[in-house]
């Protein structure tokens, strides 16, 4: 019976059936006569689409996919570019059971109540009216829309996705949370020694002759990148992996350290006084092309030693030696320095250590060298989806200004009078709590899962509770969709024209629209144009966005002569042959030695980052306080990226249930066997789940994979995050970032 | 099913049914369920309850059959196929074929999966109508879409609806459960009359039938 599930056959149903030309006199509600010969298709013919992945992952792949009779088939890495080489990872071979899935939002709906799941079906039009007249409502009643907050993040990383930023503007001036959870720290950390964020080429990484890994895991998180560091390592390079978990990066090194979390900065400095005492500086480099090194060594010699260094860390002084020894005489030499490291209350102190340590050693310039972090040198579209204008006669926020996060593309006008009011995405729920005057009343929430990424989840929910309207713009059913009051539904990557590149690779992809939008899926600038006809039909000129919009055209739009000439296309449509790569005169990132900072040098002292309130110096910095017993790391998962993915029945094949992952002397002490559930408590909230004993984590430490969601959850790592931020990002990013891994709790067995 | 063996009244009222059926998977909000539930109750002789909340109703068919959670009944065949549970799989290939073999086709092809329980109803409503049209080949197409395809999958979604509704035949409903049928019930009740039906006597009538389903329920 189960082999002919959809076994119908053809040959039996087409018996009898002569009398197609009467097809427009069956009885029919909906189906309707089909005029196409079904003969025309071919089953063994498929049309091959560009796709590039749009997760905010390293790697951005480009995607081939396959599609037979308007279905999508299967899918591949494009073995055009060399970084994707024709594979991708778990969740990219995952997509076709997003776009299909069964779970997926299908229609624009409303609920009747937040979380009570008493949702109704509503008309497109139907939702924009609701919207629409809630806009109007918050403009009459404050006189500005800064009643109005947007909450956007990286969840959909296609250019034209800029357009819900466009939609706001397109509006008025609105509130923004911006700012960036990611990677602010480490952003004005480089800014301050280099002058700017710009990593080598990852392909290079195969040249370099030892390779530091710190605090990030490429064996899932970039999987494309592994293969240069084992072909690194093939040639002979050694591979050094520091991190508080032992990651699968970590089991494929030659050498592994497990600091005390956020020890990275004393470990650098201890790093670095040795190789001043060893005489193994570049001098050529320190003297020509960096300021301020005679004073870090001063610091260094005054403040710093290897055995300090090693009772900070927990890594025996010797080993310190070693490895800095080694590390300074390769040639090149190179750090990747994870996103994970900085989430610290002394990120950007300790990415700036790491930095100097990459500098004083000659590494920076190098090809197979650097101090590897991200990049955004390709990224030079035109932002047509982005830049709307706000509507005659606007009123805004007055004193604003600054940048409204690490992908902020916009100019601010000179002497704008008004600008958006800007609010610490980091601080989502404290800002929605304490902003007055006017107080934000509407949230549009889109590629973002706040709920699940956003910290301090009780209080977010608190914060949400003081919403008038909340609109989630969704492809699944999240926590955030259930404390929504309306939900939209967005198409996936097959279903949309766009554009991707990396912040890591040269690449760029086009993503081509391979199949029909499924149900009433549109995308976020076919929403934005659905509510500007809207707000146009209640109350003319009240917001700029084109109300007829072809995606294609759109896409075209984010192209110039800029951009094809950095990848070497002469219009966009070459990328239907395959991505391209950006031309660069070298792999390495300032190869020319001319540096973005104010003296243009390598800057070991950087007088811009004392005018911002911190250390003009490299100099260490105390991590946070624990506040609780036990250290909480809450990172990525391996079969998604946050929340994405994770539903999805592959994933849950592989993981049916979130884990406390604890050490087993740990675990004595406090009468825990493995499996046993706990609960894991602290002053923000808790998370009950089972247990895994394994010493892969550090004894002081809990660790749980930060995303799981699904009807039968309701675990939250978030409930164990506060919202405590580090050190830097203001700067580059419009707000700090967040210690989000400076977090402490206790466990109990349940 | 009531009532329903032999004669042109059975065969109206069953049509009417089939149509009230399809009509109710296809609903987008209270009145449209509210209207078909109607038919279905008229012809199956299944009255409901006069109190019955429809807005209620429209949430529970929602959260089995439409979301925005995930849904535990989709009403698609693709999504109870053996080797992915995924939409616009091979059932739904398979549907598409059957219509185009009658010169059908679903609206807007590739936006709502042409295996959805309501075109597939619609579907068998053609059919009912080529055959008679041709009577010469009773057991032709219309048993084969339904012994071989829908067969083959509406057991599965009706025990899936089943296990997922409220507990007791009407939580959720207004008066006492004993007394008022759920809307939903009266729905999935009749599509597994109906499909019983259609299987036994397709078995009766083609030795040939590879009716192995119709147990399952
Ligand atoms: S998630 Fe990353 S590695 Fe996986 S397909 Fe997307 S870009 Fe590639």
């Amino acid at each position: 019976m189960k082999e002919k599930n959809s076994g119908l056959s053809r040959r039996r149903f087409l018996q009898g059936i002569s009398a197609a030309g009467a097809a427009a006199l069956l009885p029919c509600r909906f189906l309707m006569p089909h005029s196409a010969q079904a003969a025309a298709f071919s089953e063994q013919e498929y049309q091959v689409f560009r796709n590039a992945c749009p997760r905010n992952c390293y790697d951005t792949c480009s995607i081939k996919t396959y599609v037979q009779d308007g279905v999508v088939k299967f899918i591949e890495g494009a073995q055009e570019s060399t970084f994707t080489h024709g594979g991708l990872c778990v969740k990219g071979y995952a997509y076709p059971r997003r776009v299909y899935s069964p779970d997926r939002i299908k229609y624009p709906m409303v609920q009747d109540g937040r979380r009570t799941g008493n949702w109704r079906r509503v008309t497109w039009d139907e939702a924009m009216d609701r919207i629409a007249r809630k806009v109007l409502e918050l403009k009459e009643q404050d006189g500005s829309l800064l009643g109005l907050g947007l909450t956007k993040y990286s969840g959909n990383f296609g250019i034209t996705n800029y357009g819900v930023e466009g939609m706001m503007s397109s509006l008025g001036y609105t509130t923004r949370f911006v700012g960036t959870p990611c990677w602010p720290a480490g952003i004005d950390a480089q800014n301050y020694d280099l002058g700017d964020m710009w990593c080598n080429d990852p392909e290079d990484m195969v040249k370099s002759r030892y390779i530091i890994i710190w605090g990030a895991n490429p064996a899932w998180c970039s999987v494309h990148s592994m293969k240069y560091v084992m072909e690194a390592k093939r040639r002979g390079a050694k591979v050094v992996v520091i991190d508080p978990v032992f990651t699968q990066t970590a089991a494929k090194g030659d050498v592994f350290w497990q600091p005390e979390t956020s020890s990275d900065g004393a470990l650098a400095l201890g790093m670095a006084r040795h190789i001043l005492d060893a005489g193994l500086v570049d001098r050529d480099f320190v003297n020509n092309h960096s300021v301020g090194f005679n004073e870090f060594a001063d610091y260094l010699r005054a403040n710093v030693t290897v055995e300090w260094a090693a009772e900070r860390s927990g890594i025996p002084a010797q080993q310190i030696r070693e490895v800095a020894e080694e590390f300074a005489s390769a040639d090149p030499a190179t750090i990747w320095i994870g996103y994970g490291m900085q989430r610290h209350t002394n990120g950007g102190a300790s990415v700036r250590a790491i930095d100097a340590l990459v500098a004083m050693t000659g590494n920076v310039g190098k090809e197979g060298g650097g101090a590897r972090y991200g990049h955004l040198r390709t990224w030079g579209f035109n932002y047509h989806a982005l830049l709307q204008k706000q509507p005659e006669g606007a009123v805004g926020f007055v004193g604003g200004g600054g940048p409204k996060g690490d992908f902020d593309f916009t100019k601010e006008e000179a002497a704008a009078s008004y600008t958006d009011r800007t609010v610490n995405i980091n601080k989502t729920a404290q800002a929605i709590l304490d902003t007055k005057d006017p107080a934000i009343r509407m949230l549009w929430v889109s590629c973002k899962n706040p709920f699940a990424q956003d910290f301090d989840r009780p209080k977010l929910e608190k914060a949400f509770d003081t919403l008038d309207l909340v609109v989630s713009v969704e492809q699944f059913f999240t926590e955030t969709v259930s404390n929504s009051d309306i939900v939209l539904p967005v198409t996936t990557l097959f279903e949309e024209w766009t554009v991707n590149v990396s912040y890591w690779h040269y690449w760029m992809g086009l993503n081509e629209q391979a199949i029909t939008p499924m149900f009433e899926t549109k995308s976020n600038i076919e929403i934005a144009a659905l509510l500007s006809k809207k707000m146009n039909e209640l109350s003319p000129g009240s917001c700029t966005f084109p109300q007829e919009i072809d995606t294609r055209e759109w896409l075209e739009k984010e192209f110039n002569q800029g951009i094809y000439d950095t990848f070497g296309i002469s219009h966009w449509t070459d990328l239907r042959n395959g991505p391209a790569k950006a031309r660069m005169a070298s792999s390495a990132s300032w190869h020319d030695k001319a540096f973005g900072t104010p003296s243009g040098k390598y800057e070991f002292r950087s007088e811009l980052c004392e005018q911002n309130g911190h250390a003009a110096l490299p100099v260490y910095k105390e991590g946070r306080k624990p506040y609780d017993v036990f250290r909480v790391l809450t990172p990525h998962t391996q079969f998604g990226l946050h929340s994405q993915f994770i539903n999805l029945d592959w994933m849950k094949e592989y993981n049916k249930e979130p884990f406390i992952y604890m050490h087993p002397d740990a675990a004595r002490e406090k009468g825990i066997a493995d499996l046993d559930t706990v609960r894991v408590f602290n002053k923000v909230g808790e998370v009950r789940s089972r247990v895994k004993l394994t010493r892969n984590v550090a004894k002081d430490c809990l660790l749980m994979y930060e995303a799981w969601f699904g009807p039968e959850s309701t675990f939250n790592v978030q409930n164990l995050v506060d919202d405590e931020a580090s050190d830097m990002g203001a700067f580059k990013t419009g707000a700090p970032g967040v210690a989000l891994h400076d977090q402490f709790a206790n466990v109990e067995k349940l | 099913m009531p009532d329903s063996h032999t004669g042109k009244r059975a065969e109206i009222a069953d049509n009417e049914t089939l149509a009230a059926l399809r009509d109710f998977f296809a609903a987008t909000g209270a009145a449209d369920l509210r209207d078909a539930a109607s038919r279905i109750a008229a012809a199956t002789g299944s009255p409901l309850p006069a109190e019955t909340d429809w807005t209620t109703a429209e949430y529970l068919f929602n959260r089995l059959f439409v979301g925005p959670a995930a849904v535990p009944a989709p009403p698609y065949a693709s999504a109870y196929g053996d080797d992915e549970s995924l939409l616009m799989g091979k059932p739904a290939q398979a549907a598409r074929q059957a219509y185009r073999s009658m010169g059908l086709a679903v609206p807007r092809q590739g936006t709502i999966p042409d295996d959805h329980l309501a075109f597939e109803l619609d579907a068998v409503l053609a059919l009912r109508s080529l055959a008679e049209a041709s009577p010469s080949s009773p057991a032709g197409p219309h048993a084969a879409f339904i012994t071989d395809h829908m067969a083959c999958w509406l057991p599965r979604f009706i025990q899936a609806v089943r296990a997922n509704l409220p507990s007791g035949t009407a939580e959720g409903m207004p008066g006492p459960p004993e007394h008022t049928v759920c809307p939903v019930t009266l729905a999935v009740d009749t599509l597994a009359a109906w499909l019983d039906e259609e299987t036994r006597s397709m078995a009766a009538s083609s030795p040939h039938s590879q009716n192995t389903n119709s147990k399952e329920e």
